[in-house]
């Protein structure tokens, strides 16, 4: 099968680690590796794996159209506001990971299809896409979801300095996203720094009111949605529940990391990346 | 001239962590009513864990918080009213712009110890509303003062007019307490405080202790009414400021008065150190976590204390409470009681 | 090397390990660690203790160990080159783009203190110490399980010890108007590592390295103490610069090398450490105690202009912290590691 062509703007963690989830792709082949200097880190190592690389930016997309049909966006909320149209008017099918989050709402294991039929997507957020599916099967199974509340725990070296200042809009997408695919009334997202050494994995704990909580019904469509879950984000694991833990349902989950090129324990990072790269294997099966 | 110092009452805010959050309309205003009466400079009310915090994973609310703002703005005439708020929890959009359209003066926005820069937003906000904004590192014992130093020059660098640092787990004796606050001082310019907690018995005399070490604002509770085994209390802790010849603005008869009620209306009984607290504090557990611990340890069939002291080890923070049911499961497992 | 070198270092090994515990570096079992600098002095020493704890011990610790001129490791101690559970790598710290993922203790010792070198090529060392650890704290980054990034510094950057008359403690500085490129570097580097730590959570300690003696210097190295062995040693006079009141302590290899150990592993991230012996020692008895390795008497001829003569240059550390800490005190005193020097200098001198 022919690979469909994809270019990754932005060399640092976030995108390298990309690169190398893109280059273990059956389905995904990467053109361009594109940042703003050929000395990072990252550029030294897609060179090293013999990728083209370019130090132009957006322009490097702009002069050479065809030269990939899904752009990866791993640069900054600012610069995908200024990439955004660009990429629109030249038909590219963009994943932005960014915390601009323009375009729609993407959970793989829940709306796959639905993200093919957008242009621009994003992975929500990381506890977002850690909390959904659970939050998901509680809708689907459950009468009445009053609330559903998500509680994430990241190692405090996983969250850098853009996750800390939009902590906030972290909250409220989180919210909004488990909103929209439970179906619940009412939600809530927390998010804990831990800065213990050694560094924890990521931890999402799904809280949910129900109307006579139904564990057995949960239980069988949970795993189903686990199980698609896991082919994409082989280090998501079910560690407690489903349970009825006084009077609500209560379900924990925990990503480790595939330690591609970010750290094992970022797990809320790798969760994101796998995502993305699920949603353009999808994208690229589709054209194919 | 006279010493002075500044004290912040979150009788109505820690004391809810005791009640698991139950604390009434009635019950606040009741409260504030006397306290203002007293004229204690800072009242602190809400949920234990602060404005947005009321959740399944900290405990659910009785009162909404815009509830519980109004009723005790109306009551407190000369006092002070304070929130405490942790970001990752309560936001700006959906918290904090709502309490102060409720004339909230005092915004304590507070993070875990090493991680100030969550704040900055916040402490930023509260300024530009032209509202008190202290800054507050919690479970302050979880790291050295060289890093506490570190982290409330950030607060300080994002405006925030005082820092107060907990003693979450009440784990410091009177040594560590000084240490600390002595290197705060030197090193930052806006004024430093001490928020106690009773798991030692250390409170007061921690309290003290900040205070010889250059601290200028304390908190305390009436009857010590607060999360584990309590805060310092805050009647004794006044006593000891007059004795030590400090001046705090509070009517002491009527600072009694107020307590005497609070015993009366807001707890089923003062706090106590019992066993449990004694554990948490040792272990350096956060003291809210009391509550959930021991319900689960009794669902499970486990001592509570085991379950306190791997938290310990596992250096689990506040907020982190999701954690006691996977520490309870893995115990449980070990003992062989769970299939 | 020799058979009798190589022996040298196991006895000396084996005497610090009947004095202190090896069950202190536990820590380091079944661990993974990365040494940069790992043919000079320091990482040549910290690759022959960690051997030996492999060796006799059973630690079963992985090194992979860098430098830019692993060669120099053939002459040395070549041994190592082909010591289990190491790993050798001949690549230039600033230029280095990855780590073995399971590392989990970073001990960064690359550089050199010879001032010949920082006179010759003073970009070079300032670059090593910029470049080269922005370049490994940003692979430290991306570690799974870092627990510590240790920083060799200087205990020049306190500055000027000229006025000096007391150890000296981790918290304070001695004021100095100019810095050399390499003190400069190091000064940076030490910020650097900081910066690091504050930013991106790497735990991190810095290292600040006194005076130390033993296997594994060069007798032309521009030390004091090297000069007094090689002139010795040379059968001529040992030549004094200064008027021999300069004090200076000296610390002997094996135990720089647990101490480094016993810091990287139960070091208290953020924290600065002195690394030297706290016992002053002056100049001319330094030298006193050298001739005494002699049978034939010596003479110590002073070569001061009058400038020096009233300098009281005093660089010693003051260790309560790292005694509280770690209960760090020296196993060789510093007769004994002078002497045990000249007895290392005098075999290699007749090995060749």
């Amino acid at each position: 099968m022919k690979k469909l062509k994809v270019a990754i703007i932005g060399s640092g963690n976030i995108g390298t680690d990309l690169l190398i989830k893109v280059m273990r792709s059956p389905f995904l082949e990467c053109s361009a590796f594109i940042g703003r200097n050929f000395h990072s880190q990252g550029m030294q190592k897609a060179q090293t794996l013999r990728v083209n690389i370019s130090a132009d930016g957006i322009d490097y997309i702009k002069n050479n159209p065809d030269c990939c049909d899904i752009v990866f966006d791993a640069t900054s909320s600012a610069s995908h506001f200024e990439h955004a149209p660009v990429l629109a008017d030249l038909g590219k099918f963009v994943i932005d990971l960014t915390p601009a989050k323009i375009g729609s709402m993407c959970v793989p294991a829940v709306n796959l299809k639905e993200g093919l039929g957008a242009k621009n997507v994003n992975m929500i957020t990381c506890g977002g896409q850690a909390s959904i599916p659970i939050a998901y099967a509680i809708g689907k199974t459950q009468c009445e979801v009053e609330y559903v509340e998500v509680v994430s725990s990241i190692a405090s070296k996983s969250a850098g300095p853009a996750t800390r200042i939009n902590l906030d809009e972290y909250i409220h997408t989180t919210e909004e996203g488990v909103k929209s695919f439970s179906g619940a009334k009412k939600t809530k997202a927390i998010l804990n720094l831990n800065p213990a050494i050694p560094c924890i994995n990521m931890q999402t704990t799904v809280m949910a009111k129900v109307k006579n909580p139904d564990v057995e019904k949960l239980k069988p469509f949970l795993s189903e949605i686990i199980e698609s879950v896991k082919k994409y984000v082989p280090g998501y694991e079910i560690i407690v529940g489903p349970v009825i833990e006084d009077g609500r349902i209560f379900v924990t989950a925990r990503v480790k990391g595939l330690g591609d090129y970010l750290p094992a324990y970022a797990g809320n990072l790798d969760i994101i990346n796998c995502a993305a790269v699920a949603m353009a294997e999808e994208y690229a099966k589709y054209k194919s | 001239m006279k010493k002075k110092v500044l004290i912040s009452d979150p009788t109505l805010r820690d004391g809810n962590h005791a009640v698991r959050h139950q604390l009434k309309k009635e019950q606040f205003a009741s409260y504030c009513k006397a306290a203002d009466l007293a004229g204690i400079p800072i009242v602190e009310v809400g949920h234990g864990n602060g404005i947005g915090a009321s959740s399944l994973q900290l405990g659910e609310s009785a009162c909404l918080d815009e509830v519980l703002h109004q009723t005790a703005r109306e009551n407190l005439k000369t006092s002070k009213l304070g929130i405490h708020m942790i970001p990752g929890f309560a936001t700006i959009e959906k918290d904090l712009k709502k309490a102060i359209e409720y004339g909230v003066d005092v915004i304590r926005v507070a993070s875990h110890c090493t991680e100030a820069d969550i704040t900055q937003r916040h402490i930023e906000f509260t300024r530009k509303n032209n509202k008190t904004a202290y800054g507050v590192l919690m479970m302050s014992h979880m790291a050295s003062k060289e890093i506490l130093v570190e982290q409330a020059k950030k607060m300080e660098s994002y405006g925030a007019q005082a820092l107060i640092i907990m003693d979450s787990a009440g784990f410091y004796l009177p040594q560590d307490v000084s240490e600390r606050i002595l290197l705060l001082t030197e090193n930052l310019t806006i004024p430093v405080g001490f928020h106690a907690h009773n798991n030692l018995g250390m409170a007061i005399a921690n309290s003290v202790a900040a205070l010889e070490a250059g601290a200028e604002l304390l908190d305390g509770c009436a009857r010590g009414f607060g999360a584990g085994a309590g805060n310092a209390q805050l009647e004794v802790l006044v006593a000891v400021l007059h004795r030590l010849g400090y001046e705090t603005g509070i009517d002491f008869y009527k600072l009694l008065d107020a307590c005497d009620l609070a015993e009366k209306e807001l707890m089923p009984a003062p706090p106590t150190i019992n066993s449990l607290s004694i554990v948490s504090g040792l272990s350096g557990v956060f003291s809210g976590f009391m509550k959930p611990v021991s319900r689960i340890a009794k669902d499970l069939n486990l001592d509570p204390r085991d379950i306190f002291f791997e938290l310990g080890r596992r250096k689990i923070i506040a907020g982190q409470e999701d954690y006691i049911m996977e520490v309870a499961k893995d115990l449980a497992q070990k003992n062989g009681k769970m299939a | 090397m020799s058979i009798k070198k190589y022996q040298f270092i196991q006895e000396d090994l084996g005497k610090l390990f009947e004095l202190v515990n090896s069950k202190d570096l536990n820590l380091l079992k079944g661990s993974s660690v990365c040494i940069t600098g790992c043919s000079g002095f320091v990482g040549t020493w910290l690759c022959e203790i960690i051997n030996y704890l492999n060796d006799k011990f059973k630690f079963e610790t992985r090194v992979y160990a860098i430098d830019r001129e692993i060669d120099k490791l053939r002459n040395t101690a070549p041994h190592l080159l082909n010591a289990k559970n190491f790993e050798f790598k001949k690549v230039d710290v600033r230029y280095l783009s990855e780590l073995p993922k399971d590392i989990q203790f970073i001990i960064h010792a690359a550089g050199t203190p010879d001032n010949r070198f920082h006179e010759l090529n003073p970009v070079d060392v300032m670059t090593t110490s910029a470049l080269g650890t922005e370049n490994i704290l940003k692979i430290a980054d991306r570690l799974s399980d870092l627990r510590m990034f240790s920083n060799f510094s200087s205990a020049l950057v306190y500055g000027n010890f000229d006025a000096r008359e007391k150890p000296i403690k981790e918290s304070e500085s001695c004021i100095g108007n100019s810095f050399s490129p390499y003190v400069a570097g190091k000064i940076y580097a030490e910020s650097l590592t900081v910066a690091f730590r504050q930013q991106f959570r790497i735990p991190s300690i810095i290292i600040r390295p006194f005076t130390f003696v033993g296997p594994f210097q060069t007798l032309t190295s521009p030390w004091a103490l090297n000069n007094f062995i090689r002139d010795a040693l040379g059968g001529s006079t040992i030549k004094m610069l200064g008027s021999g009141k300069t004090n200076r302590s000296f610390l002997y290899g094996s135990d720089m090398a647990f101490w480094i150990l016993k810091m990287t592993l139960h070091g208290e991230s953020g924290s600065i450490y002195n690394l030297g012996s706290p016992e002053a020692v002056e100049l001319s008895k330094a030298a006193k105690i050298v001739t005494e390795c002699f049978p034939q008497s010596m003479d110590i001829l002073f070569c001061a202009g009058n400038a020096s003569t009233n300098k009281n240059n005093h660089m010693i550390p003051d260790n309560s912290l790292i005694e509280s800490s770690f209960s760090l005190k020296p196993t060789v005193p510093t007769v004994e590691a002078i002497k045990r020097s000249v007895d290392w200098f005098r075999i290699e001198s007749s090995v060749g």
